[in-house]
């Protein structure tokens, strides 16, 4: 069996994973968002609120939280419906950062200190579970008619849009649905710190998943599962040898990370790991 | 009650003219090139930093430090597009995007792993008494913060206009296809813009820095938010646009601090971005968007 440390961890990467696989879904609808880890933060709060104050059982908060995930992804969808492309993106970092500006300030949720005293139910049963849902609930909506509209529509807006397929629709789906991923990991993710504080939802914290999804590859769900995992795992063991490397130590971590993203994006804009187009190879996909 | 209005009215000013100094530099590169460069933001830390490092660490002189810190940040600029931006692929405006947000992770997290996570405080560069004029307080490093607000914006606009490697730029940002159908150096008017944006924002850099005092490898954060609410809001690529947005932005969040609450200060550039991004997407002063 496994030791209680190598369970946290994979209650970590799979908490992680969710968020990503959220990202992923959101991403491959064509509709670029960097506001992920905000999303995982209203998540996080909403369940850690369920338990703490509401006293619900987990359950229940965890389809609070994500549901509280999928109404901030809505709130996105609905209010930048007519921005699209990168200026989304960059707007969508603007709210994430005011949703973290917004928690801070708000001191009945603890304000800077964050919301303390969530009981610690996220167990590696709960963690994957909700994994595996997730990743189904995904692989199968892509095999579905409305599946292969997102991804017409993650690969050329404009034919879609000729080919009669409602940009906003999917764009509300990808949202919604990679909100209501993100706010599951934000739930397990509070309830496995104990812990949900503005910091997790802010800007700083949104690399990250870009770097699991890019090291994992966008173009499938089981990459973006992948690289959350595996990177995830691959910090974990840099921690041992007391955790020193040359003249490096745990908290070079984050920017070294940074930069194998970027490299990894100089060298191959799809990610590390492509997957074949199914039927065309599109050259240039436009966001 | 006047005196009380007006002091705010200068507060505001010069939280907006800070939002002003890094704008302008987003909103020129994106012109340009067509990204949203994230990065962006970090030029401003890196000139705080190196001036901390030239004239704490090293010992220099105050102007020294200023004249380094401002080259450094101009370079650094040009680096990350030498390095990053120039090598994706531009078919990929995701990955682009992406790198700018990697690229402005490596810096922060790097810097503040060398200084422990800390916030080191500075050596001022320009201070003097505070001039009472009517009850009202003027001290020197704000004087020197507008004053340098005012003489890059005016510049920028006027150099925009009137100089030719200006008209080339405005051009380039205009249609850069068509720019090199008739012959213009696409490149070398991506590093000039580049580099004056940079140059910009580092000189802003200081002058904040100036003003607060401490050096935040992590300011970028707070300060990007601010930096897209303004160039959105002015319409991304307008730098005329920028100044009188990130002016009035500031003025309004000083207003909202001092009469409703602090809290709600970082809710107004949100609220404002979101009502334009609705009612008119291509920004209040902007031309319809070019975007990718």
């Amino acid at each position: 069996m496994l030791t209680p440390y190598a369970a946290d961890i994979f209650v970590v990467s799979f908490t992680y994973a969710l968020v990503t696989l959220g990202l992923y879904l959101t991403l491959a609808s064509g509709q670029f968002s960097v506001a992920h880890a905000s999303l995982m933060g209203i998540g996080g709060y909403m369940g850690g609120w369920a338990t703490t104050h509401w006293g619900y059982s987990f359950p229940v908060a965890i389809v609070l939280g994500g549901l509280a995930g999928g109404l901030g992804g809505l709130f996105i969808a609905f209010t930048l419906q007519r921005t699209s492309g990168i200026l989304l993106g960059t707007v969508t970092i603007a709210i994430g950062q005011s949703f973290s500006l917004m928690a801070q300030n708000w001191q009945s949720i603890g304000g800077s200190q964050g919301l303390g005293g969530i009981p610690l139910y996220s167990t590696l049963p709960y963690a994957t579970f909700l994994l595996v849902i997730g990743l189904v609930a995904v692989l199968y909506i892509q095999r579905t008619n409305f599946g292969w509209q997102l991804q017409a529509a993650g690969r050329d807006e404009t034919v879609a849009k000729s080919l009669g397929i409602s940009i906003m629709s999917v764009r509300y789906y990808g949202y919604g649905f990679g909100g209501f991923l993100a706010g599951l990991g934000g739930v397990l993710l509070a309830h496995h710190n104990g812990v949900i504080d503005p910091n997790n939802l802010s800007f700083a914290s949104e690399p990250l998943f870009f770097i699991f999804l890019v090291l994992g590859g966008y173009s499938s769900a089981w990459g973006a599962v992948a690289g959350a995992v595996g990177v995830t795992w691959l910090m974990e063991l840099l921690r041992f040898g007391g955790g020193k490397f040359l003249f490096l130590d745990q908290q070079d971590r984050p920017w070294l990370l940074g930069l194998v993203l970027v490299i990894v994006l100089i060298i191959s804009p799809d990610g590390a790991i492509r997957r074949r187009s199914k039927k065309t190879k599109l050259a240039g996909a436009e966001a | 009650m006047v005196v009380e209005i007006l002091s705010y009215l200068l507060a505001g000013l010069s939280l907006g003219s800070t939002y002003v100094l890094i704008a302008l530099g987003f909103t020129l590169i994106f012109g340009v090139m067509g990204i949203m460069n994230v990065a962006h933001a970090d030029v401003f830390m890196i000139a705080i930093f190196t001036y901390l490092l030239v004239t704490s660490s090293l010992n220099a002189p105050i102007g020294v430090g200023v004249v380094v810190a401002i080259i450094s940040g101009a370079l650094a600029g040009l680096v990350v597009y030498w390095l990053v931006l120039k090598r994706i692929d531009k078919g990929h405006p995701v990955a682009l995007f992406v790198s700018t947000l990697g690229v402005s992770y490596v810096v922060e997290n790097f810097i503040a792993k060398r200084i422990n996570f800390g916030r080191p405080s500075l050596k001022p560069i320009f201070t003097s008494d505070p001039i009472i004029v009517g009850g009202i307080v003027f001290t020197g490093p704000r004087l020197l913060l507008f004053a340098v607000t005012a003489i890059l914006a005016g510049g920028l606009i006027l150099w925009l206009k009137k100089s030719e490697t200006g008209m080339l730029l405005r051009a380039v940002s205009e249609n850069a296809v068509m720019a090199r159908v008739v012959a213009i150096d696409t490149n070398r008017v991506t590093m000039i813009a580049i580099a004056v944006a940079s140059l910009v924002a580092a000189c802003g850099g200081l002058v904040v820095g100036n003003m607060t005092l401490t050096a935040d490898a992590f300011v970028a954060n707070s300060l990007s938010l601010k930096m897209f609410a303004v160039a959105v809001v002015a319409g991304v690529g307008s730098v005329g646009g920028a100044t009188i947005v990130g002016l009035t932005l500031g003025v309004i969040e000083a207003f909202t601090v001092a009469y409703v609450g602090s809290q709600w200060q970082n809710v107004i550039g949100l609220v404002a971005m979101t009502i334009v991004l609705l009612v008119r997407p291509q920004g209040l002063f902007g031309r319809v968007l070019r975007v990718g």
